[in-house]
């Protein structure tokens, strides 16, 4: 995929997982910073196709950019989503890389002993610990907040799935749209 | 678009070894947190502050810090300190709630009646009482 | 698979447990201690309806029967009694009306003070004024003060026919201090289960009654230890009854190194000194009040012979030495810690 090709595809990337991100958030919420985290799909969907970094720059960009058009830039929930789709990305990143060094088949699901479906979910529930740590630190300083622990975890592992079976699919048909290429891994 | 529905929903074995070990290792860190919800909530490390016909107010016991409030008769001051509490100063008379002293488990209080203060410990009290007549 | 799927039943087997009756409760200061009443409901809203009306209830009663509100309906009755000059006094001559549920709970009283020989006497009022428990001056009034008042604390002197009340003696006045909680936490209990309220608990500053029962199993209830602050002489497993104790360490001063506390004995004017704490254990609690001041006064033998020939009452009375005597019909249903 030449570097045009590739550009309009990321952003294209960066655009869907925006609006998944801002139309998640348009659901009425009891617990604030529980966000179900759907535009991970596409964090994962990256790190499939186009690897490590640009999965990264996916999930940061398309915080900043959510955030931008909602108007709550550099509000509270702004760092918390940030910090949250950041450190998520970068585990789910590390899990899959690492997979990926120790199997050597490329186009086995199989990476470091997990299916996607299982990095979705650990990218998840890192998700969910990172807004509650950080909400902790620099927000509510109540250790009441580790009240919620159990729920997290619980939503992780359901939104892991969830967002596991989209982010399979949409690497899957990504795939076969776009034809065999070097750069897709 | 593919319509096969085996593209649209991965058989469930698609889960490996190693994912139905992550998700039973969570949910049970969770069911542990859940039930750990129920039986250890807030137990003893919390405290109620009633003033007169005022809602009471919780005080935390985990965070050193001196209160002041507006009894009937004048001013109260209560300090919490190492996850205890008791009434410091008070400008009632007998001073019967300020020599109560330290008090940190449920069901033990503080009363100063002239002020109409009440400090009590939340949570349960003793699983063996539901109160104390005197 | 299976183990996961066993797993997420465990859970929403967790999640479901513990929907049914819920503990809702409200504390307030009233009749100068501190009320709780608390209550085991399925729904909020009609559990802090019947707390509140209950609590409202609880109000009225104070503002009814206290002896210090100047509004009270008591506190008219000793007004009219004490008025001397221009105005004749409430006397044999004249008598005031009493409304019906004041003259009821005056009768009450009256049945008290025969029970306990005259040991429960709500005629105290002028002997009360002059012992000032609640100022700021904590003194022993002089003796002739105490003998003075005394000869106007007799409740053979109230007289009690038609609803209508009167003395017969100038200055004489009535006292409901000793009757008054339990009469609030009756009329509280009468409105929770007008509610349909079937297990709760009304405790106005240790003066408690608790209806049916919590969770399935009877409430159970210390008894606070006289002697030895923070701790319990025992527990009494409870269901539908009302447990009043009347101790010597509730209101009390210190003067030239004595004690003196709030029960007075109505025979001699000072504190009775026979007892440490009286406990009863009743059908209600407006009785269970005055029996427990009256047999702290009257004393631990006289006062365990009253109980064992009340029908449906029983009770636990420390003597001033530290002896503890329980009834025969308490002896099965109390637990004690470590023996005194």
């Amino acid at each position: 995929m030449d570097g045009k090709k590739r550009i309009v595809h990321i952003s294209a990337l960066i655009a869907l997982a925006s609006t998944l991100q801002i139309g998640e958030s348009l659901f009425p919420h009891p617990l604030p910073w529980l966000r179900l985290g759907l535009a991970n799909m596409i964090t994962l969907t990256s790190l499939v196709i186009f690897g490590y970094a640009i999965a990264v720059q996916v999930a940061v960009l398309r915080t900043i950019l959510s955030s931008l058009l909602l108007g709550t830039f550099f509000t509270p929930g702004f760092f918390l989503s940030f910090s949250g789709a950041l450190v998520s990305a970068l585990v789910m990143g590390g899990i899959y890389s690492l997979g990926k060094t120790v199997k050597s088949n490329p186009s086995s699901q199989y990476l470091f002993g997990f299916s996607i479906i299982g990095v979705s979910i650990l990218g998840a529930v890192t998700h969910n610990l990172t807004q509650l740590f950080v909400a902790y630190v620099f927000l509510i300083r109540h250790k009441g907040v580790f009240l919620t622990l159990p729920f997290l975890i619980v939503a992780a592992v359901v939104t892991g799935f969830i967002t596991g079976y989209g982010a399979n699919y949409l690497s899957r048909e990504i795939r076969r749209i776009t034809p065999d290429d070097s750069k897709l891994r | 678009m593919s319509l096969l529905l085996r593209d649209w929903f991965p058989r469930l074995s698609m889960l490996t070894r190693n994912d139905r070990i992550l998700i039973f290792v969570l949910v049970a860190i969770a069911s542990f947190y859940f039930v750990r919800l129920f039986f250890v909530s807030n137990e003893g490390r919390e405290a109620l502050v009633k003033v007169g016909s005022n809602p009471p107010q919780k005080v935390s016991l985990e965070i050193n810090k001196r209160i002041n409030v507006e009894g009937e008769k004048g001013r109260v001051v209560i300090e919490v300190k190492e996850g205890r509490v008791r009434v410091v100063e008070s400008s009632c008379f007998q001073k019967i709630c300020v020599n109560t002293g330290w008090i940190n488990k449920p069901g033990q209080n503080i009363v100063c009646l002239p002020n109409k203060v009440l400090v009590t410990i939340e949570g349960k009290k003793s699983p063996t009482m539901d109160a104390v007549s005197y | 698979m299976k183990k996961f799927r066993a797993l997420i039943l465990v859970f929403l087997i967790f999640l479901m447990s513990g929907c049914g009756k819920r503990e809702y409760s409200k504390v307030e200061f009233l009749m100068d201690t501190v009320v709780e009443i608390r209550v085991h409901h399925k729904s909020k809203a009609e559990a802090e309806k019947a707390i509140n009306n209950s609590m409202e209830e609880m109000k009225r009663v104070e503002q009814k029967m206290s002896c210090f509100l100047p509004g009270s309906e008591v506190s008219r009755i000793n007004k009219e009694a004490f008025l001397e000059g221009k105005k004749t006094p409430l006397s044999a001559e004249r008598r005031l009306p009493v409304s019906d549920e004041l003259f009821s709970l005056l009768e009450k009283a009256v049945l008290l003070s025969e029970f306990t020989k005259g040991r429960f006497d709500i005629t105290i009022f002028p002997l009360w004024k002059i012992w000032k428990f609640e100022g700021e001056n904590l003194e022993v009034p002089e003796k002739v003060e105490i003998e003075r008042a005394l000869k106007l604390v007799n409740y053979h002197k109230m007289i009690l026919k038609s609803d209508k009340i009167s003395f017969a003696e100038k200055g004489m006045g009535i006292d409901l201090g000793g009757i008054a909680k339990g009469y609030a936490v009756d009329a509280a209990v009468r409105v929770l289960k007008k509610e349909n309220i079937n297990s709760a608990m009304v405790n106005a500053g240790g003066d408690i009654y608790v209806l049916g029962r919590k969770q399935g199993k009877p409430w159970r209830i210390g008894i606070r230890h006289p002697r030895r602050e923070g701790e319990i002489l025992g527990t009494i497993e409870v269901e539908d009854r009302a447990i009043v104790t009347s101790g010597d360490y509730e209101r009390f001063f210190f003067s030239e190194g004595k004690r003196y506390h709030h029960i007075i004995n109505p025979k001699t004017g000072y504190p009775a000194d026979e007892c440490q704490s009286v406990t009863i254990v009743a059908k209600e609690t407006t009785f269970a009040d005055g029996l427990a001041t009256g047999i702290f006064v009257l004393g631990p033998s006289e006062g365990m012979a009253l109980i064992e020939s009340l029908e449906g009452v029983e009770g636990v009375i420390v003597s001033k030495e530290g002896d503890v005597s329980t009834s025969s019909g308490l002896v099965s249903k109390i637990e004690y810690v470590n023996q005194k």
